[in-house]
């Protein structure tokens, strides 16, 4: 019971425009914590573009998650992102809501909802301006299952969250992210709990909508080889604080892996020119 | 399974429609099984009426009188409603705890409600002790109720000057269950003998306190909190997926959550103020719906309500049957009642979808 990848149509299912056009998502001097804790300090990125794919990485503990649940407004934050200009930090949930979708990590287990459902709640929950209230339960409905069909998916809309897959799981999630019509994406790790095939389709996938409607798209990954291959943009984030960023083949480097990661590695292209990182060795020390 | 899985669209979408179909029809089958179970309730009883002058009261009160009709209407129907109103108020308060707690053992008994009334109508009981200007006849339940509602915002903010989650306030519940029995337990232990008796029949719950006012009050309760429900379905159902991803959502989570836990301090402290302890009910009856139903709220929350009416009223006629001539406490026959039906469910519906 795969995921049949189809080609995706030129418009949102949803049949809204393509706002991403010139979208600019700028963060500057953003500081982040728990409480008193405080986890990201002072990052400052160069502005992120529409249509392009911007890779979080970095080891475990790095901020990177913490990251993205700034961006979407779940923490309290310092300093500034402006989406086109427009300051998000100290807006409401729901202000952020209209622009903004954000994809945990995972989907909770044991909810006694049907694809179908979820992705219907998840459109109507949803302050007016981002799909929600506005649309009637029919219109949702229709949304819904028109954007299963363009994710390959539409044969799941009946069956419960708690019987799919994982990977099963992973597309439906993501659904709940896309129903919503975002201008910025905000992936956390959304290819963890995939196998190899699931984890280039839902990579493609992304790419595809990303282009097509010109998303600002924020992914944490935990693949450097994944980044290498789908990410435009590449953010290293250690220790709370940015490291390095830029375009794929100039970031990742040898010399990243082992400041970073604490690794030896080596970056090499394959045969048919993909960008490769092959760790070798934990340092020492 | 192969019914559940479409192959095109289209049939996705027909499926869609017809699982909404059949989530309205099953609401529609426990409403009409709730009036059936309303029915037997008001007809059986000690005093042996037929069926038929019970119908004839209730379908024309004002030419009835006599015994048969002071029977029916002033002590059968108010127990028969009040354990509609109480089994729906109960449950309905249950849902909105476990979705909101996201805790599939939170109720209104487990996280100390009950007991915080309890200690309520011990203070009552063994001290006299009681809210001012409230008439004596009522004191019993105005201090279940003020208990029963200060509990839940005790625990609301406990939770809040920690700073703590969704877990933390669970445990506080169940620290706070056992604070409170440790309490009644001491006036237990220095209430005379009279008031000990009147205690434990308090605490295992009965229907025979309803009176026409109390019913008032329970349905003023449930107009108060049914449009606020209503409004709150779909967030809840979003909750549910996950609070950081109802919070991207947009859904203000600590707000929905604070206005659940005002309902559900209402909703359960009108209850267990009129009609004693009755755990079962508010922790089964969200589990029944939520496997009949699922957990789109929009269905959950009534279904929840209706099949905690439902246990509760099939239990209050349980009560007459069980001991010929004697009534069983509710409270212990909802538990006797409850648990068979509860895991014959689970092992009938737990398979499927």
């Amino acid at each position: 019971m795969g995921v049949q990848q189809r080609p995706l149509a030129g418009t949102w299912p949803l049949g809204a425009q393509a706002t991403g056009a010139g979208l600019q998502l700028e963060i500057a001097g953003l500081t982040l914590g728990y409480g008193r804790r405080t986890i990201l300090r002072e990052v400052s990125l160069a502005p992120l573009a529409g249509g392009h794919i911007t890779a979080l990485l970095g080891p475990n503990g790095a901020g990177k998650s913490t990251l993205l649940r700034g961006l979407a407004g779940l923490l309290p934050a310092r300093g500034s992102v402006k989406l086109n200009g427009q300051e998000m930090i100290g807006r409401s949930l729901e202000a952020r809501a209209r622009h903004i979708t954000y994809m945990p990590q995972s989907l909770p287990q044991g909810v006694a909802l049907t694809v179908m459902e979820a992705l219907v709640g998840a459109l109507k929950a949803s302050p007016p301006g981002a799909g929600g209230m506005a649309v009637s339960g029919r219109q949702a409905a229709e949304q819904a299952l028109a954007l299963l069909e363009q994710l390959g998916i539409a044969h799941l809309a009946l069956v419960g969250l708690d019987r799919l897959s994982g990977g099963q799981r992973q597309m439906a999630g993501l659904a709940q992210a896309l129903v919503r019509k975002p201008e910025v994406l905000l992936l956390d790790e959304p290819t963890s709990a995939l196998d190899l095939r699931y984890q280039l389709q839902v990579m493609r996938l992304v790419q595809q909508l990303t282009r097509e409607k010109g998303l600002v798209t924020v992914v944490v990954l935990h693949d450097l080889g994944l980044a290498a291959r789908f990410a435009d943009h590449i953010v290293v984030l250690g220790e709370g604080t940015l490291r390095a960023e830029g375009e794929p083949e100039r970031t990742l480097t040898p010399g990243l892996l082992a400041e970073v990661y604490g690794v030896s590695g080596r970056v090499e292209r394959c045969s048919l020119g993909h960008l490769q990182v092959m760790a070798d060795a934990p340092l020492a020390g | 399974m192969s019914a559940a899985l479409s192959a095109s669209p289209s049939e996705a979408a027909s499926g869609y429609r017809s699982l909404l179909l059949r989530r309205t029809l099953l609401l529609a089958a426990l409403v009409v099984m709730l009036c059936g179970s309303l029915l037997l309730d008001v007809a059986t009883g000690p005093s042996r009426l037929g069926l038929a002058d019970v119908v004839g009261v209730l379908l024309n009160p004002s030419a009835a009188s006599g015994p048969v009709s002071v029977i029916v209407l002033d002590v059968r129907l108010p127990y028969a409603i009040m354990a509609v109103l109480v089994g729906g108020a109960l449950a309905l308060a249950g849902a909105e705890m476990q979705t909101v707690l996201n805790n599939p053992l939170a109720s209104p008994f487990t996280l100390g409600v009950s007991s915080a009334a309890s200690l309520g109508a011990a203070l009552a009981i063994v001290l006299g002790v009681g809210i001012p200007w409230v008439p004596q006849s009522w004191l019993l339940s105005g201090n279940a109720f003020l208990f029963a509602f200060l509990s839940v915002l005790l625990l609301r903010s406990l939770s809040k000057l920690r700073g703590a989650g969704v877990e933390a306030l669970v445990l506080f519940g169940i620290a706070l269950v056992f604070a409170f029995n440790a309490a009644v337990a001491l006036l237990q232990f220095v209430a005379t003998e009279q008031a000990l008796q009147q205690l434990v029949f308090w605490s295992m719950g009965s229907l025979a306190r309803a009176t026409w006012p109390k019913i008032g009050i329970m349905a003023l309760a449930f107009a108060v909190c049914i449009p606020f429900c209503a409004r709150a379905a779909w967030k809840l159902t979003a909750l549910r997926l996950g609070e950081e991803r109802a919070l991207s959502f947009g859904v203000d989570a600590e707000k929905l959550r604070n206005g659940a836990l005002l309902r559900v301090s209402l909703l359960s402290g009108v209850s267990v103020a009129f009609v004693g302890t009755i755990g079962f009910v508010g922790l089964v009856g969200p589990h029944a719906a939520r496997l009949l139903v699922g957990e789109d709220h929009r269905f959950f929350l009534p279904a929840a309500a209706l099949c905690g009416a439902l246990l509760l009223s099939l239990s209050s006629v349980a009560s007459k049957m069980m001991v010929p001539g004697l009534l069983v406490p509710i409270g212990i026959v909802t538990a006797l009642v409850g648990v068979p039906v509860f895991i014959a469910l689970v092992f009938t519906r737990g398979r499927r979808a």
